[in-house]
């Protein structure tokens, strides 16, 4: 059966000699507007469905598809009353579900109301069979429209049902198409998408993701009621709301797929959304269609008898959607509009006059851009809807382009919530994020080349697992600062301030000798009251860089605004506040990374890696270590001399845990800030510049000792003096040197030790590097050649191509020679 | 003597070809045998008209065996002599499926053993190389905002 004759075409029934009446698909639907007539049996049709494995008691009035045999219905005796039945059909290789339809007992009519035929499965009581039963009463007409996917086994889509989207309705009355896929094509579909969820679809060559989230129960809303014709049933459980979430993390609500809960006997409930009666309560939903005329209106719904006019599904009262769109072919009139269905899903607000404004809920299922989207709808569709003058829509997602894009079925939250935050809004990502979603369930990324294949199961272990799993010491506790020194962990712009403040007395422009004389470190002595000045920059132990952010020190302690140094009650104070940093050892966490397996067999073991880690190095690791495991890096620095070592375990796919690299390395790095400092570390490095430092710094270190000699009066004098001689110009020059603003002797040439702030530009992340060699494996190489294999077997247990050794041929009754030849074959290799 | 010739399209290293031979059309003849005669290698003496290339295979059910035909030979215009040479693996294909040995290739891929190296497979000189970056970094280099200097002082927490 071709899959395409599944779909729901107009349906030719023909009245055999015993009443039975067969239904033959004569037509499909266009997609221009239908116009059947009531009475007119071309209007039903029915799938091609055969009844014969049907228990007998549901075989009269059952239509069922299980293959390619014609419908068979009986006992219609009165083809005016004659239900019309929609047709899920069955394809036994796709996903859909079987959809039946029973009458409610043999030979009884079923229940009409309000011009809807409400069929009740006996089989599968979570379908429901809507039956449309014209007739005249045209604003009683609800239309259903449901849209389903249809799959194939392999997850495909085969085809939709979107083509076959019934349209509407003209304005002298209901002649409405319908789309007799009905709740079980929702359903379908529903089952599907939950049922499979992180199925991945191959839509026209883009890959979508279905992720199922449980909605919370009883969040959103319709109540059934028996006594009402349809209701539209949106309970939390029954209302997914699908959204496509593309890589990018754009978000957009797709539409949304209702199912009944119930099956009542003698009733269904269909998927509409109106009700016309007034038994709701505070949770319902009513879904109003807006005649064209307040006299048309199935529902009149006054804002008082409307609890819900701030319930929205989904959506509260101040959404506000940015992009509306019309509907193509979408245009009104004063008695209604005839509505075309393109790629739209979207929600009136309706404001007509004379009503209340409500939530119309038309989703809509895209049809020129199936290919890369597809939603569920629900559609109501009367006659007249009425284009309001103010409508908000939301549009779903369309033209998904990109692969992994994503189909989730979104949280709802309470209607209740007018502030409701899980609702759709296009615009808020996070808002229609479902929890179950994980940006983490985003493929990760996979490296150019040939598509790897997916790990292999792991190769059978025939030892039993011994051994034990190696982990780190912990470093916890280790390394406190024990109060000799203290560890300014400073900013940029903070070293820069300090040494503005410490240096401020040599500004050119402006000497503050008293400020400069205020930074040093002096000391009263208590017997005879002199001064002893030191200099500040004895106090200076090391000035050392590190490339992390401040908050990566975990023993951090905030410390105010001042920086004092020795015994000085006299401290530097900065805009910003300093914190000190506690500990010698700062254990860093330095991330993770699993290795997939490439090839899932021998050759992923025949790879060379690099590991490469940041400040310390690269080193080679055994591919045993790595290919399908988890390594995970860990950084232990140590402040006192800015020295870190990078631990690197890993635990592999059997869970064994142990550590693959120990690396040293150099993180901190020297910036030299003192006279010795400078000259140890710029020497290093800068050559003649160093020297030229090194002499500016002694200048300094020797006026500032000959200070310390002075006890009062002429300091400023003989500091302005000395300095001013010799600064200026160093300072000049090693600006140049450093291009560094004009802040004093801090501001020296950035040079340092090991590697110095050169190695910054290293690459700030750990990675692992996999070079696989590329292996040329002509077509059929298995079946022609085979692979390795090391096992014990029967012969008759194997296939295709196999080849044997030390095979045991006495149980061939034969002489020797033949025997020979015959272990000589099957060593040469057998086809099997 | 009864002999079946026809016709195999099988690899001759398959195992047991006796549904293939059967599949094809087949002559059933009533031959001789030019003696003296080994009957792991005969060779029929068939009338010219059911020589052809096309016969490589048959069966004497006299013996159970089963024989590759080659080099059809004309002896005077009306007989010809056809070579057989037993083919050991159908004819005593049920025996050798109740064997069992040690499987060391297959292309049944539930029976191999992916993670031992096969040698035949020709290993190529270029190379792929693809990384795996550590899903974070604690380091950072941007020297405006990602570096904290450690300043070490002598004394000086107040």
């Amino acid at each position: 059966m071709d899959i395409n004759n599944l779909y729901p075409t107009r349906t030719t029934f023909t009245q055999g000699s015993s009443g039975e009446y067969t239904a033959e698909m004569t037509s499909t639907w266009g997609s221009t507007y239908d116009d059947e007539t009531v009475n007119d049996v071309s209007a039903y049709w029915l799938g091609y469905i055969s009844k014969d494995n049907l228990p007998e008691q549901y075989k009269r009035g059952i239509v069922y598809y299980d293959g390619a045999e014609k419908v068979i219905i009986k006992d219609i005796v009165d083809k005016s009353n004659f239900p019309c039945t929609y047709g899920l059909f069955e394809s036994y290789s796709s996903v859909m579900q079987r959809y039946l339809l029973a009458r409610e007992t043999d030979g009884q009519e079923v229940i009409t109301s309000n011009g809807y035929t409400r069929l009740f499965n006996q089989l599968y009581p979570e379908y429901i069979g809507l039956s449309y039963n014209a007739n005249s009463n045209y604003s009683s007409a609800l239309h259903i429209t449901m849209h389903y996917v249809l799959f194939d086994g392999g997850g495909n889509i085969v085809n939709t049902e979107y083509s076959n989207m019934y349209k509407l309705t003209s304005t002298a009355g209901i002649h409405f198409n319908y789309n007799g896929y009905g709740r079980n094509a929702v359903k379908a579909a529903y089952d599907f998408l939950f049922k499979n969820a992180d199925y991945v679809l191959n839509i026209s060559g883009h890959n979508f993701i279905i992720k199922a989230v449980d909605l919370a129960s009883g969040t959103c809303y319709l109540t059934s009621d028996d006594n009402y014709s349809v209701r539209l049933f949106l309970t939390g459980y029954e209302i997914n709301m699908y959204a496509v979430i593309s890589s990018s993390n754009t978000y957009k609500p797709m539409g949304f797929i209702v199912k009944t809960t119930q099956s009542h006997l003698g009733h269904v409930y269909a998927d509409t959304c109106i009700s016309n009666g007034a038994d709701y309560n505070d949770t319902t939903l009513w879904w109003h269609r807006s005649g064209s005329t307040a006299g048309n209106a199935i529902d009149q719904h006054t804002s008082e008898n409307d609890p819900i006019f701030s319930y929205y599904w989904g959506f509260d009262e101040e959404i506000n959607i940015s992009e509306i769109q019309r509907v193509d072919g979408f245009n009104s009139s004063s008695t209604g509009y005839a509505y075309g269905y393109t790629d739209h899903v979207f929600l009136h607000r309706d404001n007509q006059s004379g009503y209340s404004a409500r939530c119309i809920l038309t989703p809509y299922y895209p049809i020129s851009t199936v290919e890369k989207t597809f939603s569920l709808s629900i559609r109501v569709d009367v006659s007249g809807i009425y284009t309001p003058s103010y409508s908000e829509y939301f549009t779903y997602a369309t033209d998904v382009t990109s692969n992994n894009e994503f189909l989730a079925k979104l949280k709802t939250g309470d209607i209740t919530n007018t502030t409701f935050k899980n609702g759709l809004r296009e615009w808020q990502y996070e808002d229609i994020q479902s929890d179950e979603f994980d940006e983490t369930d985003i493929p990760p990324y996979t490296p150019p080349g040939p598509d790897p294949r997916p790990d292999p199961e792991p190769p059978e272990d025939d030892a039993e697992h011994g051994g034990d799993d190696i982990e780190p010491s912990d470093v916890s506790g280790l390394g406190a600062s024990f109060g000799f020194t203290t560890q300014y962990a400073l900013r940029g712009s903070q070293i820069e301030e300090l040494g503005a403040k410490l240096w401020a007395g040599f500004d050119r422009t402006n000497p503050d000798i008293d400020a400069f004389i205020q930074n040093f470190v002096y000391n009263v002595d208590p017997d005879t009251g002199s001064v002893n000045m030191s200099d500040i920059m004895e106090f200076f132990i090391s000035l050392r860089a590190y490339p992390m952010p401040l908050g990566n020190l975990t023993s951090i302690t905030a410390a105010g605004n001042d920086l004092y140094v020795g015994a000085g009650t006299h401290p530097i104070t900065l805009t910003d506040y300093i914190h000190t940093a506690d500990s010698y050892l700062e254990p860093v966490n330095a991330g993770t990374v699993s290795v997939p397996f490439w090839f899932g067999d021998y050759r992923d073991y025949k790879t060379e890696i690099t590991l490469y880690l940041p400040y310390c190095g690269t080193a080679e690791l055994n591919p045993a270590d790595v290919m399908g495991c988890t390594l995970d890096c860990t950084y232990v620095v140590d402040l006192s001399t800015g020295s870190c070592t990078a631990y690197v375990w890993t635990t592999t796919w059997e869970n064994h845990r142990y550590p693959v690299a120990i690396m040293p390395g150099q993180l901190g790095v020297d910036i030299p800030i003192t006279a010795t400092n400078a000259g140890r570390v710029g020497a290093r490095l800068l050559g003649d510049r160093i020297n030229f430092a090194e002499n500016i710094m002694s200048v300094l270190k020797n006026t500032a000792t000959g200070i310390g000699a002075v006890t009062s009066g002429n300091i400023g004098t003989g500091i302005r003096a000395t300095m001013s001689a010799f600064i200026d110009p160093a300072i000049q020059e090693q600006k140049q040197l450093a291009g560094m603003a004009d802040r004093g002797a801090i501001a020296a040439p950035m040079l340092s030790g090991g590697r110095g702030l050169a190695a910054f530009r290293n690459p700030a992340t750990a990675y692992i590097q996999v070079r696989s060699p590329f292996y040329a494996v002509p077509e059929k190489y298995a079946d022609t050649v085979g692979d390795p294999a090391a096992t014990r077997v029967q012969i008759r247990d194997c296939h295709g191509f196999n080849q044997f050794v030390n095979v045991d041929v006495s149980g061939i009754t034969t002489d020797a020679a033949d025997q020979a030849e015959i272990r000589r074959a099957l060593e040469n290799g057998i086809y099997i | 003597m009864i002999i079946k010739i026809g016709h195999v399209d099988v690899d001759p290293r398959t195992l047991d070809k006796r549904s293939n031979f059967g599949s094809h059309s087949q002559l059933e003849l009533d031959v001789q045998i030019s003696q003296p005669c080994n009957i792991k290698k005969p060779t029929f003496l068939l009338d010219v008209s059911h020589v052809s290339p096309g016969y490589n295979y048959a069966y004497v059910p006299l013996w159970d065996i089963y024989y590759f035909l080659s080099e059809p030979t004309i002896i005077d215009g009306v007989r010809a002599n056809v070579a057989g040479e037993m083919d050991y693996l159908t004819t005593y294909a049920d025996g050798i499926k109740n064997l069992s040995g040690y499987l060391v290739r297959t292309a049944d891929t539930a029976k191999r053993n992916k993670f031992l190296t096969d040698n035949r497979k020709q290993v190529q000189s270029n190379c792929r190389e693809y990384t795996y970056q550590f899903n974070r970094s604690p380091f950072r280099a941007n020297f405006s905002t990602d570096i904290v200097y450690l300043l070490t002082v002598i004394g000086g927490r107040h």
